[in-house]
């Protein structure tokens, strides 16, 4: 394996599949959004977004808090500290990959 | 691939004027400002210092006001339709605001100096054309030209000296200082149109989902 293909394969695939990457993208620069926020910007359905949201919660880099706007529920998103980390990395990693 | 990355890590920052609520806010504060300097034209120059004061008095009030019935309307037009977003570092970017009008007044007063001891001539001049570049940077700054009617907004902002001025509205137009008011309140008319355009344009393209964020 040369060492672009063994660089890329090192890449954290949590962060690594599009739709995620979206996400984390998107949280990496502000404090916190809520979903619909989040639906808006990535383009995604409900249904994808969530999934994408449990997988990156269960992976510690998201935290996800039910509350209200009124009478309406609203799901705030967090990247954790770890979910900030895991970004730089992988931007990190996948600019040198590239650059290879 | 890196540059897709950083542009939708850039995104939420486009995301604050989204619903035009920003150039709205600047242009409604400009004209409040001009249209107070305007009275205190009427002011004794004995009570120049009194009248500065007044003005940044109701330009805080002013600008405290703003900010609430933005944070309002936010709550209110914005988050139930796009989506709410609570940005990074807010104490940091008060500071910044801060910082952003100390500097303000610091380039004001350095430029009211040179002016009046090494270009005195051309004092009024200067004042037009810095006042309408600073206008027309602050558009771009805080608009991003996300969408393509903005050009045309652009393109009055640095029309608008020029046509103000060609325009016979005080014919007994005595000094540039009327001139230069006269063109800072068109052209804070113009933030406030862009505003209401972007706000319309904002509030056709998403409706209020039916149900809940989720």
């Amino acid at each position: 394996m040369n060492e672009q293909a063994k660089s890329i394969s090192m890449l954290d695939r949590v962060i690594h599949e599009p739709g995620r990457l979206m996400i984390v993208a998107l949280l990496s620069g502000i404090e916190e959004a809520d979903f619909l926020y989040l639906l808006h910007e990535t383009g995604l359905n409900k249904g994808t977004l969530s999934s994408h949201l449990a997988r990156l919660e269960e992976a510690g880099y998201v935290e996800i808090t039910k509350t209200y706007r009124g009478k309406v529920p609203q799901t705030i998103l967090k990247l954790t500290h770890e979910g900030h980390k895991a970004f730089r990395q992988y931007r990190e990693m996948l600019h040198e990959a590239l650059a290879q | 691939m890196t540059t897709q990355i950083d542009d939708y890590a850039k995104r939420p920052i486009r995301y604050q004027n989204i619903d035009g609520l920003g150039e709205l806010g600047i242009g409604v504060l400009w004209t409040g400002f001009a249209l107070l300097l305007s009275l205190l034209r009427t002011t004794p120059s004995s009570s120049f210092r009194y009248a500065y004061v007044t003005v940044l008095v109701c330009l805080l009030a002013l600008s405290f006001a703003l900010f609430y019935c933005r944070s309002a309307l936010k709550r209110r037009l914005t988050y139930p339709r796009t989506g709410y977003v609570k940005y990074r570092n807010t104490r940091i970017a008060g500071w910044k605001i801060a910082a952003g009008m100390l500097a303000g007044f610091a380039l004001w007063f350095a430029f009211d100096f040179v002016m009046r001891h090494f270009a005195a001539h051309s004092y009024q001049t200067g004042l037009i054309v810095w006042t309408s570049a600073g206008m027309t940077l602050l558009y771009i700054f805080v608009t991003r030209m996300d969408a393509a009617w903005r050009w045309v907004v652009l393109a009055a902002l640095i029309a608008a000296p020029a046509v103000v001025a060609t325009l016979p509205l005080r014919h007994s137009r005595l000094d540039t200082f009327s001139l230069w008011l006269d063109i800072f309140i068109v052209e804070s008319l113009i933030f406030i149109v862009s505003g209401v355009i972007a706000l319309t344009f904002y509030l056709r393209r998403n409706p209020v989902p039916e149900q809940g964020a989720e």
